[in-house]
């Protein structure tokens, strides 16, 4: 008996996930057994295995930590934005470009300074 | 565009089936048209991550400082991983990635406009991460919504890391604009000089009902709404920094919902895509494809395409002279 490993579909357009595992003497079987194992309540709209032994799991999960920070490859290593954009403000306010920010924009008529 | 012969009415239930929102995937039957449009459409996407990456690439060695150094590496690394993530949707239908690089080094297909532009200072980096990777957003967003299934669930992942490069450019951005007066002036010119190209980047102002790309389901918001929306997002944030956007009539017109501007020069969008673009471009795709030459040899004995006899053994066999000699 071979193992086989079963990913399904829940509906169009959705990733296929790992849905679990089946005993089976070979593919054709395997294929069957899935239907009745794993999709008979309308779990999916499609279906596929592989054999056990063609998953090869990384050996060293500590291959995705890292010995320094990180930060920029995530929104924290920038957050948070409110006191840079005050910072700016005040800035273009002291160049004598502050009228700009009292123009008209979506959602703000005109006159009144935005906030975030 | 070739001339296609699909079945009429098995096309006509294909648009409707996608209209209705159903995902097409690679083992779908599909209108040859269709297949011709999307892979097109992907193929120049990838191509965009692609050479997107390099002109930023050529800033990592002249970063301000090493935490910009880092989050710069970072982001150019994410956008060679878009180009690979989406070139292998473009393969799934119909053409091979090998192909589709051989294509681009040497000039055959094209990628978005943007990308064709020489950088001068820092504040172009900024105005990419920025402007650049905003209209980006903006347009991968509508993307979410098209009609091949392998196309939605990459750009879910590439959005994401788009969302992150704007913060790297916003966060460079206001850097400058809370800077120097030097620094400041360094965005003011780099903003004046990307604005022509942002405004091509979304493309000409043609009717959702008459763009091919919607009606086959792979585009579904047209060019202008992605333009006004962008400029609905970005323009203010602009202005808030005190920075001058370079067309004087711009403006927000309240009433009508709508930004008004001044109509871009289409003939000099064409003349970059269509064309031979800058020199920037032919410098960069000449390093492309020099690099492309050089590691030939390397592809085709990792792959097996190399001569009978020549292998990954018999190559480390080779004393470091004779490989020296023939160029390895």
């Amino acid at each position: 008996m071979a193992r086989f490993e079963v990913f399904g579909r829940r509906k169009q357009g959705d990733d296929l996930t790992h849905a679990g595992q089946v005993h089976a003497p070979d593919l054709e079987a395997a294929l069957l057994l899935v239907r009745e194992t794993h999709f008979r309540h309308e779990e999916g709209i499609e279906y596929a295995v592989v054999p056990s032994d063609q998953i090869h799991l990384v050996p060293d999960a500590s291959l995705l930590e890292h010995e320094i920070d990180m930060g920029y490859r995530q929104n924290h290593g920038f957050t948070p934005f409110g006191p840079k954009r005050e910072k700016a403000r005040e800035m273009a306010e002291a160049r004598g470009r502050g009228e700009l920010r009292r123009r008209p924009v979506p959602g703000r008529a005109g006159g009144v300074a935005s906030k975030d | 565009m070739p001339t296609f012969n699909d079945d009429p009415v098995r096309t006509e239930a294909f648009l409707e089936s996608i209209r209705e929102g159903r995902l097409v995937e690679p083992h779908d039957w599909m209108p040859d048209e269709y297949r011709h449009r999307n892979l097109r459409f992907i193929e120049m996407h990838a191509n965009s991550e692609l050479m997107g990456a390099l002109p930023e690439r050529e800033w990592i060695a002249r970063a301000p400082t090493l935490k910009r150094k880092r989050s710069l590496a970072a982001k150019v690394q994410d956008e060679v991983g878009h180009g690979h993530l989406i070139y292998r949707v473009a393969e799934s239908l119909g053409k091979s990635r090998r192909a589709m690089y051989d294509d681009l080094v040497n000039g055959r297909t094209s990628f978005h406009n943007v990308f064709h532009y020489p950088t001068f200072t820092w504040a172009d980096v900024a105005c990419i991460g920025f402007l650049v990777d905003g209209a980006a957003i903006v347009t991968q967003k509508a993307l979410l919504n098209t009609s091949y299934g392998p196309y939605v669930r990459v750009m879910k992942r590439v959005v994401a890391e788009e969302s992150l490069h704007y913060r790297h450019g916003e966060d460079v951005m206001l850097a400058l604009a809370g800077g120097t007066d030097e620094q400041f002036e360094m965005l003011q010119e780099g903003v004046n000089r990307w604005w022509e190209p942002i405004m091509h980047f979304f493309g000409n102002d043609i009717p959702a009902e008459k763009d091919p790309g919607v009606h086959w389901g792979i585009k579904t918001t047209s060019n202008e709404e992605n333009r006004q929306q962008w400029m609905s997002t970005y323009v203010p944030k602009l202005w808030d920094m005190g920075i001058e956007t370079p067309d004087p009539n711009l403006r927000w017109d309240e009433g009508e919902g709508t930004w008004h501007y001044t109509e871009p020069d289409w003939d000099r969008l064409m003349a970059i895509v269509k064309g031979e673009g800058t020199e920037a471009t032919k410098r960069r795709l000449f390093a492309r494809k020099a690099m492309w030459d050089h590691h030939q040899w390397l592809h085709d004995v990792i792959t097996g395409d190399a001569p009978d006899g020549v292998s990954e053994e018999a190559l480390v066999e080779l004393d470091a002279d004779t490989r020296v000699a023939a160029g390895l």
